[in-house]
């Protein structure tokens, strides 16, 4: 009895991503530059005196995109909050983009309309440092 | 009007009805149902339709009434008028109305907002487990990094979980009980009436042991676990990882049996590790490399075949020298022989041979089953641990040791093995939510698809200059900090740079001063902040350092959309049933006693946060965006539950359907369940991310006089003594230790006149636990009154309780007793005060992981003897 552990499974794509339908672009919108109203909370809220900050982009961009936006704007100890070494969000920041969670940071921004609402907020709780 | 009128027009009008709502007298949240009687709770039952208890109560769930009809129960806001704080200091409360209570904590955390949001600390209870998420979302939005658990956190989570969550994500682990056959308990409790899932896991557990399921229980004491267990091994207190390392060296040295498949399909076990501990790195891609047998070259682990990676053998990659971590371990782990641990643990060789020989051959590797249709591996074994081999500076080697014996014969997350609560939740089938699975990250190592914090456990967060109070963000394998109430707080926070001190608490139902440590140290903590609000439901210890207490609604009283975690902390593992239960009211507010969850969003508005509760609540319950909190409006707590139930539900499924059903459940699959061949990540046997960890914390302390013990970073287990296992002075000649007593819950249920009243019956539960023959050749009698003093002068009094069920150099304290306070006048007075007997400082601290050492050497001394 040497059943090949990994071989042992034959349908692999239970756990396959779900598809996700593309936002639907009216005809018109998507062009440049594109608009994103963007709400910092909690500890990021008083980066900035307004809420929320309008950023404009003249192509596709990504969340890391908006960050290092925000960075030039509110400086290093704000993106020291922010990102980790690596340049990438901090693990426990959760970025929103009209509603839907966006884990890929580095991921094309889906946009459906030339204004997107952005939101950002750090979840920190006494379960890991 | 006839009697029989009369009878009939009263019954119609009489207020009789059974509403499914869930028990909070432990963290378990099992699901219950509370007959009210004209407006009188007369009974609590199990709720037979839901997975959490599946209808059973324990002795806690069933007392709960006299919990709630408590007459010491909080009813008013106070306010302190005694502005010294001491352990024997009188608050001199007078009652103020809600409105001045509020306006003042408005003003108070307003300022400090205003001024620096992380002067504040959140601070709860881990009883109530539906109060971290209104808690947390509160402090998310206030802008606070710091938060605590109090001792409930600190004693069971910082090894316990953290190991769970790399190796299980999840977590807690249980043993498959459906399908098990050999079960190793380290200091655990799964399956006997406390911990996660607890009234599930008993009828699990014990129609296990009824199959005929082997239950090994390893633990200096046999109460609640080893009096069902097949086999009670006794071992000296704090040595759990020794006898792990010796059984895993059996296994691969000895018996060579290990799950090589496994190791290298599921594992890093075939990465190439070279001189400096690290893996060699592919310079194209950075992956680790492993050897490709086939190709006879290095390749990145994801570009060869799984069963064409080497897992022994010396080779040469670009000129150096390396091998696979599989090989690593197994040269590590031959030091440990069962010679040397039973030098070390006290077990016998020949029983450690006997033991691992016997977990090895029912591993059955290589077999398989099938589980409704799929075939699956099938290892019939688990090696569990809990708050046993958890309580030590030692406890992240424990706790890595123990699973490494599931890793080894590949026992995890697979049929019969040992399961993580279910790290993986395909949602319900008419919405896809909750939907979590583990992934990879770049190394291939897995990211759990769920936690109960925010901060994944895996990878490991980047060390940096403290901005947290806890120093967490620092020393970044720490999960609950004691230094938020240490000794050296102060000498620590200035050196290592925090620039700020904490000023004000926000305490949720916790009595810190009695679940941490000794009560000097953690009253000196408590008497720093300049402004502490307790919410709770009775004055406790800890309540006495407040300057405001706010009356809480009690668990019979409140609406939580969750009344517990979902799923990975108290659903029970296995096949069965998704199960998502509320907690409703069954009775209103007695006096003035408010909701906290109103008062944190009435706070909010106080202050004017309320967007960012709003933003916190819909990133922390995961709303969808159609059910997502808009801007600053005011929603009211029953419309965020509602809000969460149909993001989960659907829109027919909000709040007034749970509040008619109570719960809903769903059949879980076995890809769910036995999910790990499923999913293509691994989990790391060797914790190469240690290495450049202890250099970049090390980066940072050094420079300010602090060097990070290397011997806690290595990347292969070791056994690291407790200070307890180096003291040498005369006549400290036992080891002291608490245990959960299974009739209490942490420091809380010593009030219930009922649970009180079989703790005094039980023969332990009150008193000091020492064997027949240590305690008769101290000359000690059955009752005898003695003083427990440690090495430092700490001591505490109580009555002995020989016995031959504890290791004749053990102690054993039950649960959290002893209280002091006039607040819970039950529970005044009753059982031991372990807690008074450590120490708070970085000396009784993992240097990694940051677990306080909870055992302690004593001496016993007749108390008469001193007066």
């Amino acid at each position: 009895m040497d059943v090949r552990w990994d071989a042992v499974v034959e349908d692999k794509r239970f756990w396959s991503e779900p598809v996700r339908a593309a936002p639907v672009v009216q005809a018109g919108e998507a062009i440049a530059p594109l608009r994103v109203h963007l709400w910092l909370f909690g500890s990021l809220a008083d980066a900035i005196a307004e809420r929320p900050l309008t950023l404009e982009f003249q192509g596709p961009f990504a969340v890391d995109d908006v960050i290092a936006e925000l960075g030039r704007r509110c400086g290093p100890e704000f993106l020291s909050k922010l990102t980790t070494s690596g340049g990438g969000p901090v693990r426990h920041c959760r970025v929103y983009l009209d509603g839907e969670e966006i884990e890929d940071t580095a991921a094309t921004a889906r946009i459906g309309k030339a204004c997107a609402q952005m939101e950002m907020i750090l979840l920190t709780a006494a379960e890991g440092g | 009007m006839n009697d029989a009128t009369a009878s009939t027009q009263l019954a119609q009008e009489r207020d009789d009805a059974w509403i499914p709502t869930s028990c909070a007298l432990c963290y378990g949240s099992c699901s219950i149902l509370a007959h009210r009687v004209d407006g009188v709770v007369v009974k609590i039952e199990g709720n037979p339709d839901s997975v959490l208890g599946k209808g059973r109560q324990c002795g806690k769930g069933v007392s709960g009434i006299l919990s709630h009809y408590d007459p010491n129960r909080l009813k008013v806001p106070l306010r302190r008028t005694n502005p010294k704080k001491g352990v024997d200091e009188d608050p001199g409360w007078k009652e103020i109305t809600w409105d001045a209570a509020l306006d003042e904590i408005a003003m108070v955390f307003g300022r400090i907002r205003a001024e620096d949001p992380r002067k504040l600390l959140v601070q709860r209870t881990t009883t109530v487990t539906a109060g971290r998420n209104p808690l947390y979302a509160f402090g998310n939005a206030f802008g606070t990094p710091n938060y605590s658990t109090a001792g409930g956190g600190l004693h069971c989570g910082n090894g316990a979980h953290l190991i769970s969550g790399i190796m299980h994500a999840s977590w807690s682990v249980t043993p498959d009980f459906e399908y098990c056959n050999y079960a190793v308990y380290f200091g655990a409790s799964k399956g006997h009436g406390a911990g996660h899932a607890s009234t599930s896991n008993m009828k699990l557990a014990a129609d296990a042991r009824a199959r005929g399921m082997k239950m090994v229980v390893v633990d200096p004491m046999s109460n609640f676990a080893s009096a069902k267990a097949t086999e009670w091994v006794p071992l000296r207190v704090g040595t759990d990882g020794a006898l792990a390392l010796s059984m895993c060296n059996v296994l691969v040295n000895e018996l060579a049996i290990y799950d090589a498949p496994y190791l290298q399909a599921k594992t890093n076990a075939p990465y190439l590790i070279g001189p400096d501990k690290r893996y060699l790195r592919d310079a194209a891609t950075n992956k680790p490399l492993v050897w490709d047998g086939a190709a006879g070259a290095a390749r990145p682990y994801s570009d060869a075949r799984s069963a064409d990676m080497a897992l022994e053998g010396d080779f040469e990659v670009n000129g150096v020298r390396c091998q696979p971590a599989f090989l690593k371990l197994k040269e590590h782990l031959k030091k440990y022989t069962p010679e040397w641990c039973e030098t070390v643990t006290t077990v016998p060789a020949a029983n450690v041979r006997r033991i691992a020989g016997e977990f090895g051959r029912e591993a059955r590797v290589g077999s398989t089953i099938m589980v409704d249709g799929v075939n699956l591996p099938y290892r019939p074994v688990a090696a569990v641990a809990f708050r046993g081999a958890q309580g030590h500076m030692n406890s992240l080697y424990n706790f890595y040791a123990i699973d490494l014996l599931n890793e080894l014969v590949g026992a995890s997350d697979v049929v019969g093995g040992c399961l993580g609560f279910n790290p993986a939740c395909n949602g319900f089938p008419e919405t896809g939510r909750p939907r979590y699975v583990p992934k990879p990250d770049a190394d291939g190592l897995m990211i759990t698809g769920m936690w109960m914090g925010y901060h994944f456990p895996y990878p490991i967060g980047e060390p940096r200059m403290p901005q947290n109070a806890g120093l967490q963000d620092l020393f970044t394998m720490g999960m609950t900090s004691p230094f938020l109430d240490s000794d050296d707080q102060e000498e620590l926070w200035t050196r290592f740079e925090l620039p700020y001190r904490p000023e004000a608490m926000l305490n949720f139902g916790a009595n810190l001063l009695m679940s941490i440590a000794n009560r000097e140290s953690v009253a000196r903590s408590l008497a720093k902040y300049k402004f502490m609000v307790s919410i709770d439901i009775f004055e406790t210890e800890t309540t006495r350092f407040a300057d405001i207490v706010l009356p809480d609604c009690g668990y019979l009283q409140t609406l939580d959309s969750r009344s517990n975690f979902p799923f990975i902390f108290s659903l029970p593992g296995g096949m069965g049933e998704w199960c998502w239960p509320i907690r409703q009211p069954v009775l209103p507010p007695e006096g003035e006693q408010r909701r906290f969850q109103d008062v944190l969003l009435d706070l909010a508005d106080r202050i004017g946060f309320r967007a960012d509760m709003n933003a916190a609540f819909n990133a922390s319950l995961n709303l969808a965006p159609e059910h997502r909190l808009q801007g600053d409006r005011r929603y009211t707590w029953e419309e965020i539950c509602d809000a969460e139930l149909k993001t989960y539900f659907g829109e027919q499924r909000g709040l007034a359907w749970f509040k008619e059903h109570g719960l809903i459940k769903w059949p879980k699959k076995p890809e769910e369940v036995y999910w790990r061949p499923f999913v293509d990540v691994r989990v790391p046997i060797y914790w190469e991310f240690l290495v450049p960890l202890a250099d970049k914390i090390d980066a940072i302390t050094a420079p300010r006089g602090h060097k990070v013990p290397r011997e806690y970073y290595e990347p292969m287990p070791d056994h690291i003594p407790c200070p307890s296992h180096g003291c040498t002075a005369p006549g400290f000649d036992l080891y002291a230790f608490y245990y959960r007593d299974t009739l209490h819950t942490n420091s809380y249920t010593m009030e219930n006149p009922w649970l009180d009243e079989a703790a005094q019956l039980d023969p332990y539960s009150y008193t000091i636990a020492i064997n027949t023959d240590t305690g008769r050749k101290k000359g000690l009698q059955d009752g005898a009154l003695i003083w427990v003093e440690t090495e430092t002068g700490r001591k505490v009094q109580g009555r002995v309780k020989l016995t031959q069920g504890i290791h004749p150099e053990g102690l054993g304290i039950g649960a959290c007793a002893g209280h002091w306070g006039d607040g819970m006048p039950v529970a005044k007075g009753k059982g031991v005060f372990f807690n008074e007997l450590l120490e708070l400082d970085y000396e009784h601290v993992s240097p990694i992981n940051l677990n306080l050492d909870l055992c302690v050497r004593v001496k016993v001394v007749p108390a008469q003897v001193r007066q």
